[in-house]
């Protein structure tokens, strides 16, 4: 079956037409040195040089969102719910690794509770990728977790940039079709399944040295207590940059901000890095030490969240290794663990 | 630069097979591009992996005031001259004893950040060749600050009307997600628990809504004032690319003018916020 | 007393009390209590008139100030902070005001670079025998306010999701 193709030169106007009557549109542009998601920005800012350095979590999961209100009258207490303020949006070139992040953490979102915030956000945001040709960025390793520079697991449509001037349209899932006429208004002609095959070799390609992680679970399950983790990690500082940055990771704080006669509660990412985070009211801190938080980030990711959900809580999308301030690199630690893993150590 | 790095690491090896000091900080090669990474090394043996070149943008600094160098009794490491700055800051403050902390400097012609440029710090420095140190690495590397390098961004930011000001600083802390890198990465950002960790009561809003986030980075950089010395860290940390040097350069060109003062200077020195003058300026107050 | 619980802080409601016609300038006081302090208890005490929309804070000393007051106070809704404590040579505690000129120096100075507007911010030296002084200060900040109106570009910066 042939995919049809438009030009790239296109893409801004597709954009606008995808996000066509009042969708919150969501796109990459440069700002200073580096790419970054922004709502709002002007299509014709579009830049797809490489991948941002902020995830598309914040659209779906905001850095601070409120979910109640509340006022004092008398001695009562009133609750108003709220409702996501979030509305139909279109994220348009996401990164492959991005849109895969979505069903790593629905199940999370939905598991013992089903998180209404998410999951509204979820439901009215389109999800169009930007496939990878070639690896954009030396920290990418999607293909040790089972992705890889053209998946489409997330996406409701998926873009491949299959030369320099033409890219190609696969409408993934239904929502996806149901914009045939949209993308179709920007037809210009037609490439092959073959070359879309040949596109997705080219990108594994571009990854090939990077080692499969399938065994870091099982060594994580037997090395709670090992010298790696101070090697490794006694550098880390603690910054949080690594669980803000990263599309999957998922934590959040409870705030309540009141005054005299009411107030809100507020959602606010929080992250396993800080030692605040497990810090008890009696002072005892049961991860009391840097390399003590930075083991559970890995465990969380590739033992605990396996266990429980069948799936890394990581896309290999490279942003805690491209940007932790001590280049403190996941995809070095885990793929030591899966060295020593291969050598039975 | 190979010189330099056989230098430090032969110090390192001395002092960790005599027994100087249990361990040495410094920069070994990074796995991600051409970035270097701090490391502690506690053997002669794992010297080798020590190393300096223009890539060696941490201040390692940071690392006194966390386990586990905090708890140690004697400790090496490896300095450029503008991270001695903050050692000095340390010093003032008595947060670590000289005793304590043996440092090889290293003479520096200038880094260069993750994007290739060269940063402010550096076209600015005054301490090429650092001047407070224990053992020195390295050929003797003029100072030639570029005149007006260091306070260049602060033009812009004047020339704006207040109105203006605003704006654009709630453009930019808008941004800011709460991490905490900029003070994590802080030399000089010492408290066990920081003011914005206190909910008791709660000065600072944790929520990283605009507010909060003016609340946040005005606290930090008034917490510098007078103390920062100008590495670049937090900046360069800040996952979302906030100029953070902005404001303080501007506490520092305040500091300069007002009690005429530099951070990092002179371990004798008490730090502006710590004293006054009779003299000090008074026009403002009604 | 003017209420001051109509101030909104993590929610957007609107501020009733600021939109209608009535609005009256919401100037909070950080004085000392030694002398700014017993200075406008003198014009109390002294039956002196000044405008009644300031709310004052006691502190012991201009030393014990803390710019985060200031801050705390724009966010719950000040339109203009006022901070006096001893004139320099009288401090109580010899030298909290000192070092709370150092202070203020510095932390003016980041206001300003932040752009918020400083004429909402003031800082004065005002004796226990001053009481004249103490409304003057007022009645001239109470008009600058007034002219700028309310300070809502602070507490407002809440938008949030
Ligand atoms: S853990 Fe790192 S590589 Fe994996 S998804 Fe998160 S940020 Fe990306
Ligand atoms: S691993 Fe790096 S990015 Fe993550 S908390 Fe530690 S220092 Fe920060
Ligand atoms: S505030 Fe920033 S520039 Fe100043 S000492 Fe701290 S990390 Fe360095
Ligand atoms: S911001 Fe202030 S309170 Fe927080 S760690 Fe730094 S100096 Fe301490
Ligand atoms: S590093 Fe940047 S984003 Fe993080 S808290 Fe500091 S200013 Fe905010
Ligand atoms: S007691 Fe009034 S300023 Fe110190």
């Amino acid at each position: 079956m042939p995919y049809m193709t438009l030009d790239r030169t296109d893409l801004p106007s597709l954009a606008e037409a995808l996000a066509g009557r009042g969708k919150r549109l969501v796109l990459p542009v440069r700002e200073g040195p580096e790419l970054f998601y922004r709502e709002g920005a002007d299509p014709a800012q579009l830049d797809l040089s490489t991948i941002p350095k902020n995830s598309i979590k914040e659209f779906l999961f905001p850095k601070s969102e409120k979910i109640l209100e509340y006022e004092y009258t008398g001695n009562d207490v009133v609750i108003d719910d709220v409702d996501p303020d979030a509305g139909p949006a279109v994220i348009f070139c996401a990164r492959p690794c991005d849109a895969a992040s979505l069903p790593v953490v629905e199940p999370l979102w939905n598991w013992d509770y089903k998180d209404k915030f998410f999951n509204e956000r979820r439901a009215q945001t389109l999800v169009v990728t930007y496939a990878c040709r070639t690896a954009p960025d030396d920290a990418c390793f999607c293909v040790s977790v089972g992705l890889s520079p053209s998946s489409d697991q997330g996406s409701d449509v998926l873009l491949y940039p299959v030369d320099d001037t033409r890219v190609a349209v696969r409408l993934v899932s239904p929502a996806g079709r149901e914009l045939e006429e949209v993308f179709s208004g920007f037809k210009k002609g037609e490439v092959s399944e073959e070359s879309l095959d040949a596109f997705a070799k080219e990108g594994e390609q571009s990854l090939a040295d990077r080692k499969r992680l399938d065994k870091v679970k099982n060594w994580l399950e037997g090395h709670f207590e090992d010298p790696l983790w101070e090697e490794k990690a006694s550098r880390c500082i603690g910054c949080g940059t690594c669980t803000f940055l990263c599309p999957t990771c998922h934590c959040f704080d409870i705030q309540d901000e009141s005054v005299f006669d009411g107030g809100c509660r507020l959602k606010n990412w929080d992250g396993c890095q800080f030692s605040l985070f497990t810090l008890h009211t009696s002072g005892h801190n049961p991860r009391d030490t840097q390399p003590k938080r930075y083991r559970q980030r890995i465990l969380h990711k590739y033992s605990i969240y396996p266990e429980k959900f069948g799936r890394i809580l990581c896309t290999g999308c490279g942003r805690c290794v491209a940007h932790c301030p001590v280049n403190l690199s996941l995809y070095d630690v885990v793929s030591t663990a899966q060295e020593r893993a291969e050598k039975g150590e | 630069m190979s010189d330099r790095t056989e230098g430090i690491r032969e110090i390192a090896r001395k002092w960790l097979g005599d027994g100087t000091v249990e361990a040495v900080v410094g920069w070994e090669q990074g796995t991600y591009k051409d970035k270097t990474s701090p490391v502690l090394i506690r053997t002669p043996e794992e010297a080798d992996r020590l190393l300096f070149n223009e890539r060696c943008t941490n201040n390692l600094m940071t690392y006194l005031k966390r386990e586990p160098v905090r708890g140690m009794e004697k400790v090496g490491i490896v300095a450029k001259g503008c991270d001695i700055k903050a050692l000095i800051g340390l010093l003032q403050e008595s947060q670590v004893e000289r005793e304590k902390v043996k440092v090889i400097a290293v003479t520096c012609p200038g880094v260069k950040k993750d994007d290739g440029t060269v940063p402010v710090k550096c076209r600015a420095c005054d301490v090429n060749t650092p001047t407070f140190y224990d053992e020195i690495v390295g050929e003797k590397v003029d100072s030639s600050p570029e005149p007006g390098a260091r306070f260049e961004g602060l033009e812009a930011l004047d020339a704006m009307t207040p109105a203006e000001r605003f704006r654009f600083w709630r453009g930019e802390l808008d941004k800011c997600i709460r991490c905490y890198a900029c003070r994590q990465v802080c030399p000089l950002c010492i408290c066990s628990r920081c003011i914005a960790e206190k909910n008791q009561p709660q000065w600072v809003e944790t929520s990283p809504h605009p507010r909060g986030n003016f609340s946040w980075n005005l606290v930090r950089a008034y917490h510098l004032a007078g103390r920062c010395v100008e590495c670049e860290a937090c900046e360069t940390a800040c996952p979302v690319n906030i100029p953070l040097m902005l404001l303080n350069r501007a506490m520092a060109r305040t500091v300069k003018g007002a009690f005429d003062y530099e951070a990092g200077k002179d371990p004798e020195t008490q730090p502006p916020l710590r004293a006054f003058n009779l003299d000090d300026d008074n026009s403002f107050i009604l | 007393m003017e209420e001051s619980h109509g101030t909104e802080a993590g929610t957007e409601r609107v501020d009733q009390e600021t939109t209608a016609t009535s609005w009256e300038p919401r100037i909070v006081a950080f004085i000392c209590n030694w002398c700014t302090y017993t200075g406008a208890d003198l014009a109390g005490t002294s039956r002196m008139k000044y405008p009644p929309y300031v709310r004052v804070i006691k502190i012991p000393c201009t030393g014990r100030f803390d710019p985060l007051f200031m801050i705390k106070a724009f966010e719950r809704g000040a339109d203009g902070v006022l901070v006096s404590g001893c004139h320099p040579g009288d401090c109580h505690y010899t030298a909290g005001n000192y070092n709370a000129r150092r202070k203020y120096t510095v932390f003016k100075d980041l206001l300003a670079t932040l752009g918020i507007d400083m004429d909402r911010v003031r800082f004065s030296w005002i004796s226990a025998s001053e009481g004249g002084k103490w409304v003057d200060t007022i009645k001239h900040f109470t008009e600058v306010i007034r002219g700028k109106g309310p300070f809502r570009e602070y507490r407002e910066m809440i938008d949030v999701g």
